[in-house]
């Protein structure tokens, strides 16, 4: 290490003096140095100032400026260097010896740009401002179909390169991108699949772009689905597969890719991964047992990848997955259900599914996860039963099987994802079906929950399902006895407030309900209509010019039900209704034109 | 109503004009529509695991609050992440984030655990740029947070920035749509440090 200060010393002269043979010897000792002991030998030089006096040896006419660029590269795999190699001035000319012709400068180069940019912002934006990037693309696109092992370690250089540049960081992503480069990668990827560090350094770099949105329809175009399940195929390693998978998640989220990818055979991968893992307890084969099942579900997000994987219903993919839902394992458990719920998006493979026995096996897996259950697993064989009661054909198959007693174990549940879709499941359930309307609205239990669901305000979605199940439990059944149940659980309150909701759906569908209460049990329900102040939210809903048409029209139909109600009509005569109403008369609207000459009448007589 | 209810609330903080519901409403209205506006339709919808949490956002405009300080109080001890937008083209909209980034810091304590990111919108509107970006930057560093120039008006750089957020989210899986986005990230800088 006293050589070293000595050899800066003398560096510092002859750089200056540009002696070329001294010079050499004291690079060549600066390297050996730097070999021995990277990080000390980094900061003795920093010390000496000698990072300054590089630029100047960086120059095209130097003849030593592939060993400078090789130091510069060392030295910059230090953090503490990074910035003050950018500050010595040494990225423009760096980013100038890019345009050599000589295969060792380019190298050098390459590794000592790459390297400043590693985690390095200052670094970053010195080359974007001298503007290193299209530069390596062009090398990258011109040099790519050449095989011998030199040309393969510079590409490898290049691509490292663009990736610590482009790291972390979605402007210069989109620059690359911008710039053309995914298809040279792509292209870079079939061509050298043999060479591992290559083949390593492509996929580290599609990971880095794949994240951009802009990014995906690029991938769209090339044959990267191709080339990666291609790839996938060879790879027997965790840690190279985990890689491909990486790049495979975030361009599975591009519709298109992913039924390129289904096109190209992943699936069949995936599902032998499966097959090899599941009864693994190493930890490697669990992550990638659950990295392969996730991406099985992803594929079927798409409409089109999941419609072509069904293949009505007798797709071997799909009668696999149907297999994962009786196994003892949870993320299998999870997955198989999750592609259940996916599978289940349109009504023939709803009924084909409901026809061929599926409701079975996911009352099944719920059985065996009531007490102390996978809260994911209870989600999505829930989602999974939603989906499929909502072909009417499938609810009174899915009501005789029992479906609703299966699904009411879960209403203890403290989980709102559960409590969600138990209130979406049971919802599509009784849609049009009297009688299981009836036996739910009469139980007080579920009532009782619903009402107190209904408060849930952390939980728009729990909030606003409960709500929606207690309107559709009377609306279904028309019940006196589910409106008494209602009542005494404290429900009315809740019903008043759902008509003022930012959904008219939800709105009307709380005015229709009112109004059947109105019709079926006034004397029961007034109080409680009188204490939520129902009458003043009427009139508000009727004075209110944003309201919809329907919700206008099932407003003034309400009011006149509630005229049956003696302190429900005081409050009617005590509010001005006669000027909204009589105001429109004259809506746009025919229906509600009609209503309100109707309503204003009544009003009339009745004052 | 969302369709899943796992609560994850996002606090937008920022002064009046900075841009704060435009990129919300670019966020919302773009590409992760389907599982962010409220929705009432009785179809069939997509289902992906339920750890995979879908967030609510929540805007307060710091101009506005100044009235309301029991309000700002509220969205930060609620939130679970914090957005700090300004204008480039306006300084007085940085300034107004310090005492904002303060009460954060007061109320929630060890704020490096927690998702902060610093937001330049309108880098459209570069000729009339007051605030550069490395001054941004090196403020997010003295914040320890991350930092990023968006346009609303192009959608640059919006939904990145969402995803930005969630992917600093330490404490628990949160993803728009698939996870393990940021462990992803280290593992795959520690497999690249040296490799050059």
């Amino acid at each position: 290490m006293d050589n070293l200060s000595d050899t800066l010393k003398k560096l510092k002269i002859t750089a200056v003096d540009k002696t070329e043979d001294s010079l050499e010897g004291c690079l060549d000792c600066l390297l050996q140095a730097l070999a021995q002991n990277n990080t000390e030998t980094s900061e003795k030089i920093q010390a000496s100032g000698i990072l300054q006096l590089f630029a100047s040896l960086l120059t095209p006419q130097s003849s030593c400026k592939a060993k400078v660029a090789n130091i510069i590269a060392e030295v910059a795999k230090n953090e503490f260097m990074r910035i003050p190699c950018v500050d010595a001035g040494l990225i423009s000319p760096l980013v100038q010896l890019l345009n050599s012709k000589d295969q060792e400068v380019l190298l050098q180069t390459g590794r000592a740009l790459g390297n400043i940019c590693y985690d390095s912002h200052e670094g970053r934006s010195a080359v974007d401002q001298a503007g290193g990037a299209q530069i390596v693309i062009d090398h990258l696109r011109s040099l790519c179909s050449i095989t011998d092992p030199a040309n393969e370690k510079l590409l490898t250089v290049f691509c490292g390169m663009l990736m610590n540049y482009s790291n972390e960081n979605d402007s210069l992503q989109a620059q690359l991108i911008n710039m053309g480069v995914i298809p040279t990668l792509v292209k870079l990827l079939g061509i050298h699949c043999q060479n591992a560090a290559l083949t390593e350094m492509c996929l580290v770099a599609f990971g880095n772009l794949a994240e951009l949105e802009s990014s995906k329809e690029q991938f769209a175009s090339t044959n990267i689905a191709e080339e990666l399940v291609k790839l996938f195929k060879k790879q027997i390693e965790h840690d190279k597969r985990e890689m491909i998978f990486e790049v495979l998640a975030p361009l599975a989220e591009n519709d298109a890719i992913k039924l390129q990818l289904v096109e190209a055979g992943l699936v069949e991968c995936l599902l032998e991964i499966v097959q090899q893992k599941v009864d693994s307890d190493k930890e490697d084969d669990i992550t990638e047992l659950k990295t392969g099942s996730d991406l099985m579900v992803l594929l079927l997000l798409g409409d089109e990848s999941m419609q072509k994987l069904f293949e009505g219903g007798k797709g071997s993919v799909f009668q696999r997955v149907l297999s994962w839902i009786p196994s003892n394992n949870h993320q299998l458990q999870l997955a198989g259900a999750l592609a259940i719920a996916n599978f289940a998006r349109n009504d023939a493979n709803c009924i084909h599914m409901v026809d061929n026995g599926i409701v079975e096996k996911l009352m099944d897996l719920l059985d065996r996860h009531v007490e102390d259950g996978n809260v994911t697993v209870q989600h999505a064989a829930l989602s999974a039963l939603r989906n499929l009661a909502i072909p009417v054909i499938n609810k009174a198959k899915m009501l005789s099987a029992g479906v609703t007693e299966a699904v009411l174990k879960f209403l203890k549940s403290e989980m709102p994802p559960v409590q969600f879709k138990l209130l979406g499941t049971l919802r599509m359930l009784i849609d049009a079906q009297a009688e299981a309307a009836e036996q739910l609205g009469k139980n007080v239990k579920l009532v009782e929950r619903l009402v107190e669901w209904c408060e849930a305000k952390d939980h728009a979605g729990v909030m606003g399902e409960s709500n929606r199940l207690l309107s559709a439990l009377i609306r279904h059944s028309k019940s006196k006895d589910v409106i008494k149940t209602i009542v005494q659980s404290g429900g009315i309150k809740h019903l008043v407030t759902m008509a003022t909701s930012e959904h008219v759906i939800m709105q009307n569908e709380a005015l229709v309900a009112l109004a059947l209460i109105a019709a079926l049990e006034l004397g029961t329900a007034e109080k409680d209509l009188e204490s939520a102040k129902l009458v003043q939210i009427l009139h508000r809903l009727l004075a209110d010019e944003r309201s919809a048409p329907e919700i206008k029209y099932n407003s003034m139909v309400l009011i006149c039900a509630l005229m049956g109600s003696e302190c429900l009509h005081k409050e009617v005569q005590d509010l001005a209704f006669l000027d909204v109403v009589s105001k429109l008369r004259s809506h746009e609207n025919k229906s509600v034109a009609q209503q309100a000459s109707l309503t204003e009448q009544r009003l009339t007589v009745e004052s | 109503m969302p369709e899943q209810s796992n609560d994850y609330r996002v606090a937008v903080f920022g002064a009046g004009g900075v841009g704060k519901s435009s990129l919300v409403l670019r966020f919302v209205k773009g590409t992760f529509r389907e599982s962010y506006i409220p929705t009432v339709e009785d179809t069939y919808r997509q289902v992906i695991s339920c750890d995979k949490s879908i967030c609510t956002l929540q805007i307060t405009d710091t101009t506005g609050s100044h009235q309301f300080p029991a309000m700002q109080r509220l969205s930060i001890s609620k939130g679970h992440a914090f957005i700090l937008v300004y204008s480039i083209t306006s300084r007085q909209s940085l300034e107004e984030l310090k005492p904002i980034y303060e009460q954060i810091c007061e109320i929630k304590g060890d704020v490096e655990s927690i998702p902060i990111m610093l937001v330049g919108n309108k880098c459209d509107e570069s000729p009339s740029r007051e605030v550069q970006s490395s001054e941004a930057e090196a403020l997010a560093r003295t914040w320890k947070c991350a930092f990023m120039e968006t346009s609303a008006k192009l959608n640059h750089n919006v939904k990145e920035l969402f995803q930005e957020l969630l992917n600093l989210e330490k404490r628990r899986t949160v993803s728009l749509q698939i996870d393990g986005k940021k462990s992803k990230q280290q593992k795959r800088k520690e497999k690249l440090k040296g490799k050059c």
